[in-house]
C-alpha cells in the first residue's frame, strides 16, 4: 500500500494550492502556496515590495 | 485569528477564486472579478463578455460556481452576480485570450498581433502593447514585441493605470506565450496636465474716503443705547 496513503504529517503532507508542488512551500501566515505559484499571485493577494 | 492572518488568508482565497474563474471561464471571455463582504453574505461579481456562457442553461453553470466556490474555496454563502464587460476591447485579459486563440487556430502571429493593437487603439486607448513568445517560427524561441501610443513598464503607473492581460496558446510544436497591456482611455497619465486659463484683472476697487464726523456722534450712539433699554 506504499504511496497509496494519506500523509497527515512532515513535508509530504503539505502542498501549494495553486500547482500541487511540495517543494519551497510558504507556510507562513498559512498561505501554503509555493514559491514560485507566491511570487506570481502577490500583486493580486494585496502583497507589495517596499523596497 | 491574528488580524494580519485575516488579510491574508482574504488574498490567498482572491488568488484562488480568480485562478478558478480564469481556468473555468475561459469560453466565456473571463475579463476580472470582485469579492465584496456584505451582510448577506459574500457577493461576488464576474465580469464576462458573454456573460450567458458564464450563467449556462438555466443557470446551471452559474449554481454549480456557487457551489463550488463554498465548499472547495471557503465562501461564506456565495452570490454570483455576472456582468457583462461594458467594453472588451480595452480589458487586456479578454484582449489576451482572444489573441491566444487566434494563434492556435493557426493565424500567422504578426497578423494577429497586429489585429490585437489595430482594434485596441482604434477603439481609442492612449497604448497598447503585445508580447508574443515562444516557438513563432522555426524551432528556435524568440520574443516578438509589437507596441503603439504609450504604454508604462515601470514605477506606480505600470500598476495602477496599465492593463494586463496574459494568456497562453497551446500549439502542436509547443506553447506561446502571450502578454497584453492597455492604457485605457481615460487613464490620467502622471505628466498630463492642463494649465488654468489666466483670471481677468479685477477692476480697481474704490478708494473709501474717510468723512470728518464731529464729536457729537458719541453723544447720538449713547442715547440711542438708552432707548434700546427702555423698550426692553
Amino acid at each position: 500500500m506504499a504511496g497509496e496513503q494519506k500523509k497527515n504529517f512532515g513535508r509530504g503532507a503539505h502542498e501549494c494550492l495553486m500547482c500541487g508542488r511540495k517543494q519551497g512551500l510558504i507556510r507562513r501566515y498559512h498561505i501554503m502556496f509555493c514559491r514560485q505559484c507566491f511570487r506570481e499571485w502577490a500583486p493580486k493577494m494585496g502583497f507589495k515590495k517596499m523596497n | 485569528m491574528a488580524v494580519e492572518r485575516k488579510f491574508v488568508s482574504e488574498g490567498v482565497r482572491r488568488a484562488r477564486v480568480e485562478k478558478y474563474f480564469n481556468r473555468e471561464l475561459k469560453r466565456a471571455g473571463f475579463g476580472g472579478m470582485d469579492i465584496a463582504r456584505t451582510p448577506i453574505g459574500t457577493q461576488v461579481t464576474i465580469f464576462a463578455e458573454k456573460p450567458g456562457i458564464v450563467i449556462g442553461k438555466g443557470g446551471k453553470l452559474v449554481r454549480q460556481v456557487t457551489q463550488e466556490l463554498a465548499t472547495t474555496y471557503g465562501v461564506e454563502s456565495p452570490q454570483v452576480d455576472v456582468q457583462q464587460v461594458k467594453n472588451p476591447n480595452f480589458n487586456a485579459q479578454i484582449m489576451a485570450e482572444r489573441l491566444a486563440n487566434a494563434i492556435e487556430r493557426g493565424w500567422y502571429f504578426r497578423k494577429a498581433g497586429q489585429s490585437i493593437i489595430r482594434r485596441v487603439m482604434d477603439a481609442g486607448a492612449l497604448g497598447c502593447e503585445v508580447i508574443i513568445a515562444g516557438k513563432l517560427t522555426g524551432p528556435r524561441a524568440r520574443v516578438q514585441k509589437f507596441v503603439e501610443g504609450y504604454i508604462k513598464h515601470s514605477g506606480e503607473p505600470s500598476m495602477t493605470i496599465v492593463e494586463h492581460g496574459y494568456a497562453i496558446a497551446i500549439k502542436k510544436l509547443g506553447v506561446i506565450g502571450v502578454q497584453v497591456m492597455i492604457i485605457p482611455p481615460d487613464a490620467h497619465l502622471p505628466d498630463d496636465f492642463q494649465v488654468a486659463d489666466a483670471e481677468p484683472p479685477k477692476p480697481p476697487q474704490r478708494r473709501i474716503e474717510v468723512l470728518e464726523v464731529g464729536e457729537d456722534v458719541e453723544e447720538s450712539l449713547d442715547e440711542s443705547t438708552d432707548v434700546d433699554e427702555e423698550v426692553a
